[in-house]
């Protein structure tokens, strides 16, 4: 009887193992990727590099500060500054392809004004930043939040 | 008399116990509310309340039946109540993000009101640069009428699970509350920091 009761307690820890393995395989690791990708990038530039992803080659053309915002517009707010940067990549997008820049200074980022980027081949994003910032790279995010490409600035 | 099987007898004593316990757990078990629901930063007025996405400062309130933005044509709007302008100061910490709100005056919970267009609050933050404006509500006039009320302002980012939630409270006979006849909204302050 207390061998029965025995056995019958492993098979029930198995079974519950099992349970949690499939629970950990199936719903908690999709998420936990999915939350990685916005953190990690999938891909990764040095300053100065371009880059090949999906057959494309994705390279920074232009990064600069300026304190005044272009044209006739209204004065840029107290302490902060406009920064441009232009990214350009060999070719266009597959169908449905939409992304958002963003620049980073360690654990904090700024996305760029505008709409997301289409099918255009040079993006050339701005964005209102503290003058204080010193942002070091610029993502190429999709919609979701997930971080495809990173080109570092510095 | 037989004489009880002590072993038994302890037996289903702990049994019951374990089920006794196990029923008690499942009637008191955390509602989902309480799993999923913000962290709550607490933080009075004047008080800077500082979240894991935003950090905002409530500088003082303005009461009043009339609105008005400060700018060249702009009508007077007259509340369905009384209008209440929460003056604050705020700014994401992290990434650019529109905050929610809601204002919480005796039992009920209010939005603010969509009839000024959007405020720069009500907007998108921006990490590094502060914005100076106010979130304006709609309010029951007999809710903010008496002396010694308090209000609360809850602001946060996204859906609200299990991420922090700024509450302010803020006494309604507080010297920098002030009542008039007209709110005037002027143009938002932004400053980078």
């Amino acid at each position: 009887m207390t061998t029965t009761l025995w056995k019958r307690n492993v098979i029930g820890a198995v079974v519950a193992a099992a349970a949690l393995a499939v629970i950990a395989v199936f719903i908690v690791n999709p998420s936990w990727q999915n939350y990685q990708r916005t953190v990690w990038p999938a891909h990764t530039a040095p300053a100065g590099e371009p880059i090949d992803v999906d057959g494309q080659t994705w390279r920074v053309r232009n990064a600069s500060r300026s304190t005044e915002r272009p044209g006739y517009g209204a004065p840029l707010p107290e302490g902060t500054v406009l920064m441009k940067v232009t990214l350009e990549r060999s070719g266009p997008p597959e169908a449905g392809f939409g992304c958002a820049g963003y620049l980073v200074d360690g654990e904090r980022s700024w996305r760029a004004a505008g709409p997301p980027c289409g099918t255009a081949t040079s993006m050339p994003w701005t964005f209102t930043i503290p003058a204080s910032a010193e942002p070091t790279a610029v993502d190429v995010r999709d919609l979701g939040g997930s971080i495809l490409i990173r080109l570092q600035l510095s | 008399m037989r004489k009880p099987n002590w072993r038994r007898v302890v037996r289903a004593a702990a049994t019951a116990s374990v089920i006794g316990v196990a029923a008690v757990l499942w009637h008191n078990l955390p509602t989902p509310d309480e799993v999923y629901g913000p962290f709550d930063v607490e933080a009075v007025m004047g008080q800077q309340a500082t979240g894991r996405d935003i950090a905002a400062t409530v500088t003082g309130a303005r009461i009043a039946p009339q609105i008005r933005m400060e700018r060249l044509r702009a009508p007077t709007l007259d509340a369905l109540g009384t209008w209440v302008a929460i003056d604050s100061e705020a700014i994401a910490t992290r990434t650019d993000a529109v905050t929610r709100v809601e204002l919480v005056v005796g039992p009920n919970t209010y939005v603010p009101t969509s009839r000024l267009g959007v405020l720069p609050l009500t907007g998108s933050l921006t990490p590094g640069i502060a914005t100076r404006s106010s979130w304006v509500f709609d309010v029951p006039a007999e809710l903010v009428a008496q002396r010694g009320q308090h209000a609360s302002l809850r602001v946060w980012i996204g859906d609200g699970r299990m991420d922090s939630r700024l509450v302010v409270d803020i006494p309604l006979d507080d010297s920098r509350i002030s009542r008039s006849d007209l709110i005037v909204i002027g143009p938002p302050t932004l400053v980078g920091t």
